[in-house]
């Protein structure tokens, strides 16, 4: 737990950057090589060149900046599921989707395409995920109401820690 | 956003695909993310032990960002394999498998499924049907049962004039579900396989095949353009590919920058030129009185007058 409070020790305002999302995930060994694969993928697909027209279509789009592009995240996470014919290990699936949501919204940053602040990089990645997870028939909303009845001195107890 | 492009240039800019931008494909993926089917719950626990995974990631950018709902899956997933004991317990992962599940959901599944459906067949008392990715309804089924039991009546031979009434339905009757469930279809080699066969004509049309290119010609584009990664995904190159890698997003980041500046500098040339515009010295001057007179020499010989 201390460990956990001392990562998210970080001064309000800072820009998130890829890099540091990217150190913060960790996978174990036998998965590193399929997890990097997959990002690789991601990200070929949304450095393309031929691409742009698209960007600048969805997001002249109506909608929170955040929402469109963890809607759109997740659509490329699905869509490389899909198109792996199942080959895809779903335990890669979230933290691919974290590290590519980071790498995008770093690109966004750095060009200007649109001002992107912190909290549309959080909206962005609570909808990613809620988005995949109810794919998997995940709950999302029970796991919100489940949250939310927690805070940080509230931690649940026995589960395997 | 347009107005911050530099314009007057004929060869470059967006709209001659200079810009690798990322969020291209994957905010045209966002259109197609409706059509995928719903995944099966037994990856769901596999997915939860990802989210594990990048716990401490989603706990940093939470509480960057204050978004309680990331710092508060950071904080439960950072007990170890704490979201996915709590995911089971908490029942947010649904107990009955659906159908259609995709990472190679077997038939067992599926028939389970069928043992248990509205015909009111107890698992036991029929051998499950071997039938993938079947979609029957309930209803359909219902209405099936009361046609055999009727056909079986009428076979019996005609009716005595005492049976009043028609014969209860029989729940448990050993209906043959192959004579009612349309036989499955012969679905063409996928992607992967025909990609593995050399076949690239046939992994192109698979790889098309989910998306319709008539009501999302995007989608159908993105997922040409996806065929080439996943082809290296299967091929293995991790470490060739993310040297690669390292040198794109140098190149990215190179051209981010070399975007701004350009941008930069053609705001400075747009500046400099409304300056120049209010400010010219053209070498002559206008005399309004002079224009307002007979301007006998004519609009344009009569206003200019040598400075």
């Amino acid at each position: 737990m201390a460990i956990i409070q001392d990562k998210m020790a970080r001064p309000q305002g800072d820009d998130i950057n890829a890099d540091t999302v990217k150190e913060n995930i960790k996978m174990p060994p036998e998965l590193q090589n399929a997890y990097e694969r997959v990002v690789i993928a991601g990200m070929k697909v949304m450095f393309s060149k031929q691409s742009h027209k698209l960007m600048l279509e969805e997001l002249q789009k109506e909608g929170p900046l955040g929402e469109k592009l963890g809607k759109g995240v997740a659509g490329l996470m699905l869509l490389l599921i899909k198109q792996s014919n199942g080959t895809m290990p779903p335990e890669v699936i979230i933290p691919a989707g974290v590290n590519l949501l980071s790498q995008a919204a770093d690109f966004i940053r750095k060009t200007k395409l649109e001002k992107i602040t912190n909290a549309d990089i959080g909206d962005a990645m609570e909808t990613m995920i809620t988005t995949i997870l109810d794919k998997f028939d995940v709950n999302t909303e029970k796991m919100k109401q489940m949250l939310d009845q927690y805070s940080s001195e509230n931690i649940p107890t026995g589960m395997g820690a | 956003m347009a107005i911050d492009y530099p314009i007057g240039d004929p060869t470059g800019g967006v709209a001659y695909g200079e810009k690798n931008d990322p969020i291209s494909a994957a905010l045209s993926a966002a259109t197609m993310a409706g059509t995928y089917t719903a995944a099966g719950s037994f990856a769901a626990m596999s997915l939860m032990q990802g989210v594990t995974f990048a716990g401490a990631a989603m706990s940093l950018v939470g509480s960057v960002t204050g978004n309680k709902t990331l710092s508060k899956i950071g904080m439960i997933t950072g007990i170890a394999g704490g979201i996915g004991s709590l995911a089971e317990s908490q029942q947010w992962i649904s107990k009955t498998p659906s159908l259609g599940q995709t990472f190679g959901g077997s038939t067992g599944n599926a028939a389970q499924a069928m043992s248990s459906s509205s015909l009111g067949q107890s698992p036991s008392s029929a051998p499950s049907p071997n039938v993938q990715g079947a979609n029957v309804n309930p209803l359909q089924q219902s209405s099936n049962a009361e046609f055999v039991n009727n056909e079986n009546l009428a076979r019996s031979g005609p009716i005595p004039p005492n049976l009043g009434t028609a014969p209860p339905i029989q729940n448990n009757m050993p209906v043959s579900l192959n004579q009612n469930v349309p036989p499955p279809k012969v679905e063409p080699p996928g992607f992967l396989d025909s990609l593995k066969q050399g076949n690239i004509l046939d992994a192109a049309k698979a790889a098309g095949s989910a998306i319709n290119p008539v009501t999302n010609p995007y989608g159908a584009m993105a997922v040409g353009q996806i065929a080439a990664p996943i082809a290296d995904y299967l091929s293995g190159k991790t470490d060739a590919e993310i040297a690669a890698l390292e040198a794109q997003t140098g190149y990215t980041d190179q051209r981010a920058l070399q975007l701004q500046e350009e941008i930069a500098k053609e705001k400075r040339r747009r500046a400099n030129l409304n300056q120049g515009y209010s400010q010219v010295d053209a070498g002559i001057t206008v005399n309004p009185a002079v224009i307002g007179q007979a301007q006998a020499g004519g609009l344009i010989a009569g206003a200019v007058q040598p400075r």
